[in-house]
C-alpha cells in the first residue's frame, strides 16, 4: 500500500496559483502562515531544554505544520507556481505510506523502519556519513574505511572533490564523471572489505539529475530497487525545480527506496526555534507528497554555524522525531552536523549529544559530518563509530527522554561556549594509517578516553 | 507625524502607512536625508539584532520590503537634495547550478540597510549575465554566492572569464557561501571574503569608501 499519484503530482507545477517570483511568495504567503501557524498551535521553546518530554507539544507541532504544508504548498522555481494539496490528498499519502523497507541483500540486509519514542523493540538504523568532500586519490579507500565499521548499516560516502585533475563542478561534464567515479569506487570498496550488498545511500557527487541518472548502472554503478538508497532534496524554503522533479522521476522508475534531503535553516525564513521546528516538520510531509519519498533525512541548521548539535537545534529535533513518531508512519533519519573537527574532544561531546537527543525521540542516526561541512579530508570513521555506538547504547539503555536531557545538559556545559571558535581538528590522513585504514594508537586513546568520560556521566556503552 | 512612526511602521513592515507619514512630512518641510538616515539606523538596529538572533530573517525581509516602498517616494526628493552620494552599486546573485538564495538575500537587505545599490540577478546565474549587469549597472562590486562544493567552481569560473573579458580590477569581486572560507577565496583570486553578511557590508564600506 502506497499512494503516489506522480503524474497528477508533476502536473501541479503547471497549474497551481502563479507568483512572479520567489521572495512575492515568500512575503505574502509563507512568513504570514508561519506566523499563523505559530501563533495558532501555542508552539513555544523556553531557551533551556534539549530533549522535549511534552507530548502534547509534539502532537501541535505536527498539526502545525501539516497545516502550514496544505496552506503554503511548493513553490517551483521553474514554473513560479506554487504546487498545493489539498487536505484529502495529504491523509491519503501519509495514511498510506509504508512504515518499514527490507533494504540492501545477503547478509548485508536491514530494516530501515519507523521507530516509537524511547523505543524497546526496534534499534536505530546506523547510517554512516561524513557528508564531506574528499580527495579522490583517496576516495575508495576512505569508502573502505568507512564500510569496515561494525554497527554500519547503510553508507552515504563521501563526495569525490575533482575529476582528472579538475574540481567536480555542477552541471558539467566532471559533474557527471566524478559521479561515476563515485559510483564505480564504493562498489570497488563494498567487495574489498566483504560488503558487497550493504545499502548505500548514492551518489552525492551528483547534484544535478543528469550526473544522478548518469551513475545508476546495476553493474557499475547504483544499483535498481532495495539495493540502494538515492536523495532528492527540498530546495529552502519549501521550493522545488524542475531537476529535482526529474530526480524523483528517475529514482522512482529505477525502483529506489529513496529519501527526500531537508535542512530548514534555523534563524533563516521560517523565523527561530518554533517556526523551524514546525518548517522541519512538514518538510517530511513535503517529500512524502512531492517527490513520493520513502523517508526523510532532516538537517535543520543554525545560519550562523552551519551546525545542528546547538541547544535550540538539538531541542528542535527531538521535537520534529517525537511529531513524526506519535504522528505519522514515515520513516526519518537525523543528520548529524557538527563545529568541531576530528581528533578533537568537542567533536566526541558534539557527536553523543545528537545521538542521545534523537535516539531517545524515536530517530535514526546519520552521521558524522563536521566542520560546519567546510573542508576536503577533515572527517573519519572514528568520530562516526562513537556517534553510533552512543545511538546504540542509549538504545540498548532503553534510556528515557528525561535521562536523555539530564545527560545532555551536561554534555552541553563541554561545547557550548566552544561553538563560535574554528575548531577543525585533523584530516583523515593525518587520524589514519591511510594503507591498514586503522586509526593511529593516540586516536585511539582518545576516543577510548572520550568514551570513559561519557561513561562517567551515566552511558553505558554496549562494548 | 514623525520620523520614529516612520520607522515603526517600517519594522512592521507598513511600506504604505510608512509613505503617507512621509508625505507628510515632507511636504511640513522635513529633509529627505533626515528621514532616509532615521531609517538606515532603524535597519542597522534590525541588522544587529538579527546577528544577536534577537530577530530572525522574516522581521529582516518584511521591514527591507517596507524599506523599498519607502525609498520609491523618497529617492525623488534625495536625488534632488544638493550633495548627495550616489550609492555604491552591488551586484548579487547564487551561482549558476545553484539554486540555494537565502545567504544573498541576507546579504541584499543589510546591503541595502547600510546604503549600498542592490541589484539581485537571483540564482542559478550565468557568469556572462554577472558581466553584463556589472557593466551595464557600473557595479563597484560583484558578490557571488555558493551554497554547495559542487557549485562554488562557479565563482573560480567567473574570475576568470571577468580577466578574459577584460574587465579585471573594473569592480571588487566578492564570494560567499556556507562551504567556501578565506583560503578557497585567496586560492581564486576573489577580493573580498567575508563570513556573513554584515561582516561583508563592513568591508566593502571599508574598501569603497
Amino acid at each position: 500500500m502506497s499512494t503516489f499519484r506522480m503524474w497528477e503530482v508533476f502536473a501541479k507545477a503547471d497549474n497551481g496559483p502563479f507568483y512572479r517570483d520567489q521572495s512575492e511568495w515568500m512575503i505574502k504567503s509563507f512568513i504570514p502562515n508561519m506566523k499563523r501557524v505559530v501563533k495558532e498551535y501555542n508552539v513555544k521553546y523556553d531557551g533551556k531544554t534539549i530533549v522535549n518530554c511534552d507530548d502534547d507539544l509534539a502532537d501541535r507541532v505536527w498539526a502545525a505544520a501539516k497545516d502550514f504544508f496544505i496552506s503554503v504548498g511548493v513553490y517551483n522555481q521553474d514554473s513560479h507556481r506554487v504546487m498545493k494539496f489539498s487536505e484529502q490528498e495529504v491523509n491519503e499519502i501519509l495514511y498510506t505510506k509504508q512504515p518499514k523497507y527490507m533494504i540492501g541483500a545477503g547478509h548485508d540486509q536491514r530494516w530501515l523502519q519507523v521507530r516509537s519514542i524511547e523505543d524497546k523493540e526496534r534499534r536505530p538504523f546506523h547510517l554512516f556519513s561524513p557528508d564531506a568532500n574528499f580527495s579522490t586519490d583517496i576516495h575508495k579507500k576512505a569508502c573502505m574505511a568507512y564500510l569496515k565499521e561494525p554497527l554500519l548499516d547503510g553508507l552515504c560516502a563521501p563526495l569525490i572533490e575533482d575529476f582528472m585533475g579538475r574540481k567536480a563542478t555542477s552541471q558539467s561534464p566532471t559533474e557527471v564523471a566524478a559521479a561515476m567515479e563515485h559510483a564505480m569506487n564504493l562498489r570497488d570498496a563494498q567487495r574489498l572489505v566483504g560488503k558487497p550488498d550493504v545499502w548505500t545511500v548514492s551518489v552525492g557527487t551528483a547534484e544535478t539529475d543528469q550526473a544522478q541518472i548518469a551513475a545508476a548502472n546495476p553493474e557499475w554503478g547504483v544499483r535498481p530497487s532495495h539495493l540502494d538508497g538515492r536523495m532528492v532534496s527540498i530546495l529552502t524554503e519549501m521550493t522545488t525545480n524542475n531537476s529535482m522533479l526529474n530526480k524523483a522521476l528517475h529514482y522512482r522508475s529505477y525502483g529506489n527506496v529513496f529519501g527526500n534531503l531537508c535542512g530548514a535553516i534555523f534563524g533563516g525564513h521560517a523565523g527561530g526555534t518554533e517556526g523551524t521546528a514546525i518548517l522541519q516538520t512538514a518538510y517530511n510531509i513535503e517529500g512524502a507528497c512531492l517527490y513520493g519519498s520513502a523517508w526523510a533525512l532532516n538537517f535543520p541548521f543554525h545560519l550562523k554555524w552551519q551546525s545542528t548539535t546547538t541547544r535550540e537545534l538539538l531541542w528542535l529535533q527531538s521535537v520534529l522525531s517525537q511529531a513524526m513518531a506519535r504522528n505519522s508512519n514515515q520513516i526519518f533519519l537525523n543528520n548529524l552536523f557538527a563545529n568541531a573537527g576530528p581528533a578533537t574532544d568537542q567533536l566526541y561531546w558534539e557527536c553523543a549529544n545528537h545521538a542521545l537527543a534523537t535516539e531517545s525521540s524515536g530517530g535514526n542516526p546519520w552521521g558524522a559530518a563536521t566542520c560546519r561541512n567546510k573542508f576536503t579530508d577533515r572527517a573519519t570513521p572514528l568520530e562516526s563509530r562513537f556517534y553510533h555506538e552512543v545511538s546504540e547504547s542509549s538504545f540498548k539503555m532503553r534510556i528515557t527522554r528525561a535521562q536523555a536531557n539530564e545527560i545532555c545538559q551536561k554534555i552541553m556545559e563541554k561545547y557550548e561556549k566552544l561553538i563560535p571558535i574554528d575548531n577543525y581538528g585533523k584530516t583523515i590522513q593525518e587520524v589514519y594509517d591511510m594503507e591498514r585504514l586503522v586509526p593511529h594508537q593516540e586516536y585511539l586513546d582518545q576516543y577510548r578516553r572520550m568514551k570513559d568520560e561519557l561513561s562517567a556521566m551515566g552511558v553505558d556503552f554496549v562494548y | 507625524m514623525s520620523i520614529e512612526q516612520v520607522r515603526q511602521y517600517m519594522v512592521d513592515g507598513e511600506g504604505e502607512a510608512a509613505v503617507e507619514i512621509v508625505k507628510d512630512l515632507i511636504s511640513k518641510g522635513t529633509p529627505a536625508k533626515d528621514i532616509m538616515s532615521g531609517l538606515t539606523d532603524e535597519m542597522a538596529i534590525l541588522g544587529q539584532k538579527f546577528e544577536n538572533f534577537e530577530v530572525f530573517l522574516p522581521d529582516l525581509m518584511v521591514a527591507g520590503d517596507a524599506f523599498m516602498t519607502i525609498m520609491e517616494v523618497l529617492k525623488v526628493h534625495l536625488i534632488a537634495a544638493v550633495g548627495d552620494k550616489i550609492p555604491h552599486t552591488v551586484v548579487i546573485g547564487t551561482v549558476k547550478g545553484d539554486y540555494h538564495d537565502i545567504g544573498k538575500n541576507i546579504v541584499g537587505i543589510v546591503l541595502q540597510a547600510n546604503g549600498f545599490h542592490v541589484v539581485d540577478l537571483g540564482s542559478d546565474v550565468d557568469p556572462v549575465a554577472y558581466i553584463d549587469a556589472a557593466r551595464r549597472e557600473k557595479a563597484d562590486a560583484v558578490g557571488l554566492s555558493a551554497l554547495m562544493t559542487t557549485t562554488m567552481p562557479g565563482q573560480e569560473e567567473f574570475i576568470k572569464m571577468v580577466a578574459d573579458a577584460g574587465d579585471k580590477g573594473k569592480y571588487l569581486i566578492c564570494v560567499g557561501g556556507a562551504p567556501t572560507s578565506v583560503e578557497w577565496a585567496e586560492r581564486i583570486g576573489a577580493d573580498v571574503w567575508s563570513f556573513d553578511a554584515f561582516e561583508y557590508a563592513a568591508k566593502l564600506k571599508k574598501l569603497l569608501g
